[in-house]
Formats: structure tokens, C-alpha cells, sequence
């Protein structure tokens, strides 16, 4: 069934309401705005194509709209891009972040990096304002990889908030191993205890076994795993591994894992309907 | 066939009948804007990442309270960002000597920014030259 124009009308009003709530704290933080210019135009490029597939299996499991299908959720990815530019476009020209003398480039950079949380906040706005039957049900019948998309959601909706700022570098500057060796662990346990000791009895995935090692490789230690492979690929598209040696860079990471773990484990209870 | 994979398969099908006019409409808008923003980031970045190369206008001198303000705009024509931009003032001839500057956070190839120097005595008596002197690496 074809969505009615007043639906759909429904649905982009879902779409820019997720963009909004999600992307409003990014787009008042100042280490956005500049790099947006400084950042170089291919790396720009090439993280709006990268999350272009996350986009597309958000719309499938959550989105702002019923979706029938592959070719329907491309769509929908789509919409939430254009969705997040006029909405980053709109709020960046109110708060004067956006003014004349400024270059096509300056302008097009802000715009373009602020759209990319955005349209991930307008794919997750089912999360918000509550999904259709038929969404819940694909969730419920997720696969494995399906819940390590899921991570990898979580992750990202925390981590995005804190990456681009200066904090992370100051941060990881700051610590010693045994500081970063304590965060990991700290990470683990966060995401251990989400994943597995928050009341998921009957849970199709936590249910898989009696032996306590295994589940804990089987979801923590790859959920973790997943939690500093966004960090990592944030870091490292905002540029902050340029110029730095290997201590740095496993620091920034483990710090920047730390709010990734979170979100992979907040990710179980709110993506994952019993 | 499961149950499941044929609702899957039919489900598929259906894909492009579920489609409304409306959102092809928001569809076709939403690629141009995207496609378009990224055509203009790549017409519009530079060729090679040259050095900055920050070009200082005086627009004007103006009486204030405190003395005098001198009024400027700062172009980067380069190819790459600068950082923490230092403009400074200097009125040669000047009986005061002085040397007033200016930072700027960033000054973002391509774009400008504008300022402003305060003098104490009318730099207009001397010879005003204002430049920038520094900046960094974002």
C-alpha cells in the first residue's frame, strides 16, 4: 500500500523532528562548524557515501516510515539526506553560523557535515515517537548480524555527539596506559552488563547458553570490537589521527570507544523490542 | 519456501508499487540537493592545498570613544584553511609607536573575515600598514 500524501506528510514531519532532537547539540558545537571547512572535501564525500548503506538498513528496521522493501528503503535514506540538509541548512542560518562573506566551499562543507547525524536522527525517529507493528516485527526477527548492526547504530548515536570535539584529544593526551587499560575494561563491563544482566531472560540471543564465556564473546567482546571500530573510523575521518604516533591514536580511540560501548549496549534496549 | 521468506519475497515485489507519487517527488528533490551540494564542494575545492595567502583592505578609519578604529577585512586566496590568524597594525611616523593586532579563530580558504584596530592617536598621521603576521595550522 502507497502511503497518502497526508501520510507521507506525516512521515517527513517524524523525519525532521529525529533530525532535529538528534542533531540540534552537534549543531551547536563549534568543532562542527569548522570543520566543515577544514576538513578535506573527500573525506567530506566519503562519509556521506559511507553511511549511506547504514541509512538505508536504519530505514528497514526503524525509519520514519513503513517501508516495503529494499528499493523503498533507498528511498527513504534519500529522503532523510535532503531532510537533514534543509534542516541543517535552516538552524546553522539562524544560529549565524552561516553568513555572507563566507565562501560556496565554507558554506557547503558546514551544511553538508552537519546533514550526515542529522539524517541518521531522522531514520531513528521511529525510535522516538514509536514504531509501526511491522517494524518491531523485523526487529524481533533480527538475526545475529542484524544485532551487531544495531551496535554499530548505538555506537554511533552516542559517539557522534562527542567526536568531532577538541575533548578527545586533550583527553587522550592527558592519559597514561593504565588510565586507557581501565577505560577498556570499564567499556566491557558497561556493555556486559547492558547486554546480558538488564533483564533479557528470554531473550532469543541472550538465552544461547548456560556457560558464561561464550556469550560474552559472542556479543561483548564483538560489541566492544564494533564500538572502537566507530570510534575509530570518527576519529579518523575528522582527521584526528593526521600527524599523531600510535599512542595517541589507541588512546583517542579507547577513550571515544568508551561513549561507543555505551551506546552498543543503550542500542539493546531501545532497537531491541522483546 | 518459509512462510517468512515468502512474505520477504512478496514484500519485494511490492517494493516499487509502495512508492508514492509524494515520495518520488521528495525523492528526486532530496538527490538533487545532495548530488548538487557535492558537485559544488569538489567545483569549488581548491586545485592543490597551497599555503594560505591572507590578503588584509583597510575599509576605513572612524573616530571612536577610546581613539581611533581601523576597520579591515582579511581574504584567505590560498588553498587551505589558517588558523589562529594574527593581524597586526602599524602606524609608522606615529609619535605613539604603536602596534595593535587582531587573532582570528579561523580564516577558512575562500572566505573572509572582518576586524578591527584600535589606536590611540589617529593613525591617519603616519604611514598605516595592516597585515597579517602569522597564523597555524588548523
Amino acid at each position: 500500500m502507497a502511503a497518502t500524501p497526508r501520510e507521507f506528510a506525516e512521515g517527513i514531519g517524524r523525519a525532521f523532528a529525529g533530525a532535529l532532537l538528534f542533531s540540534l547539540p552537534i549543531l551547536m558545537t563549534m568543532e562542527m562548524w569548522w570543520l566543515g571547512f577544514y576538513m578535506a572535501p573527500w573525506r567530506l564525500i566519503l562519509m556521506v557515501a559511507a553511511f549511506f548503506p547504514i541509512l538505508v538498513a536504519l530505514s528497514h528496521f526503524v525509519g520514519f516510515d513503513e517501508t516495503a522493501g529494499l528499493p523503498h528503503d533507498i528511498v527513504h535514506a534519500t529522503v532523510a539526506y535532503g531532510v537533514a540538509f534543509t534542516c541543517s541548512a535552516a538552524i546553522l542560518g539562524v544560529l549565524a553560523i552561516l553568513r555572507p562573506g563566507m565562501g560556496v566551499r565554507e558554506l557547503t562543507g558546514k551544511i553538508l557535515l552537519q546533514s550526515v547525524p542529522a539524517a541518521l536522527g531522522a531514520l531513528l525517529a521511529q525510535a522516538h515517537f514509536g514504531s509501526p507493528p511491522e517494524k518491531e516485527q523485523r526487529r524481533r526477527e533480527a538475526s545475529y548480524l542484524s544485532h551487531l548492526f544495531f551496535i554499530v547504530v548505538g555506537a554511533l548515536y552516542v559517539a557522534m555527539t562527542v567526536a568531532p570535539t577538541d575533548e578527545m584529544v586533550l583527553i587522550a593526551a592527558r592519559m597514561t596506559d593504565a588510565h586507557a587499560i581501565a577505560a577498556a575494561i570499564i567499556s566491557l563491563a558497561l556493555l556486559h552488563v547492558f547486554v546480558y544482566g538488564a533483564g533479557f531472560a528470554g531473550h532469543p540471543v541472550s538465552e544461547d547458553a548456560p556457560n558464561a564465556l561464550r556469550p560474552f564473546l559472542r556479543l561483548t567482546v564483538v560489541g566492544y570490537a564494533l564500538s572502537l571500530g566507530v570510534s575509530a573510523f570518527l576519529l579518523w575521518i575528522f582527521g584526528r589521527f593526521e600527524n599523531e604516533s600510535i599512542v595517541p591514536i589507541v588512546h583517542g580511540t579507547v577513550v571515544l570507544g568508551l561513549p561507543a560501548a555505551l551506546g552498543a549496549a543503550a542500542a539493546r534496549l531501545t532497537l531491541d523490542t522483546e | 519456501m518459509t512462510p517468512r521468506s515468502k512474505q520477504k519475497a512478496s514484500e519485494d515485489q511490492r517494493g516499487h508499487a509502495a512508492i508514492s507519487p509524494a515520495e518520488w517527488i521528495a525523492v528526486a528533490i532530496s538527490a538533487a540537493i545532495v548530488i548538487g551540494a557535492v558537485v559544488t564542494l569538489l567545483l569549488h575545492a581548491p586545485r592543490d592545498r597551497t599555503p594560505p595567502d591572507l590578503v588584509v583592505t583597510v575599509d576605513g578609519v572612524e573616530p571612536v570613544t577610546a581613539g581611533f578604529l581601523v576597520r579591515f577585512t582579511i581574504d584567505n586566496k590560498g588553498g587551505t584553511t589558517a588558523a589562529h590568524v594574527i593581524v597586526r597594525g602599524e602606524s609608522r611616523g606615529n609619535a605613539g609607536g604603536e602596534d595593535p593586532e587582531a587573532v582570528f579563530d579561523y580564516v577558512p580558504d575562500g572566505s573572509r573575515r572582518r576586524g578591527g584596530l584600535l589606536f590611540t592617536h589617529d593613525p591617519r598621521q603616519g604611514q598605516l600598514t595592516v597585515h597579517a603576521v602569522g597564523y597555524r595550522e588548523p
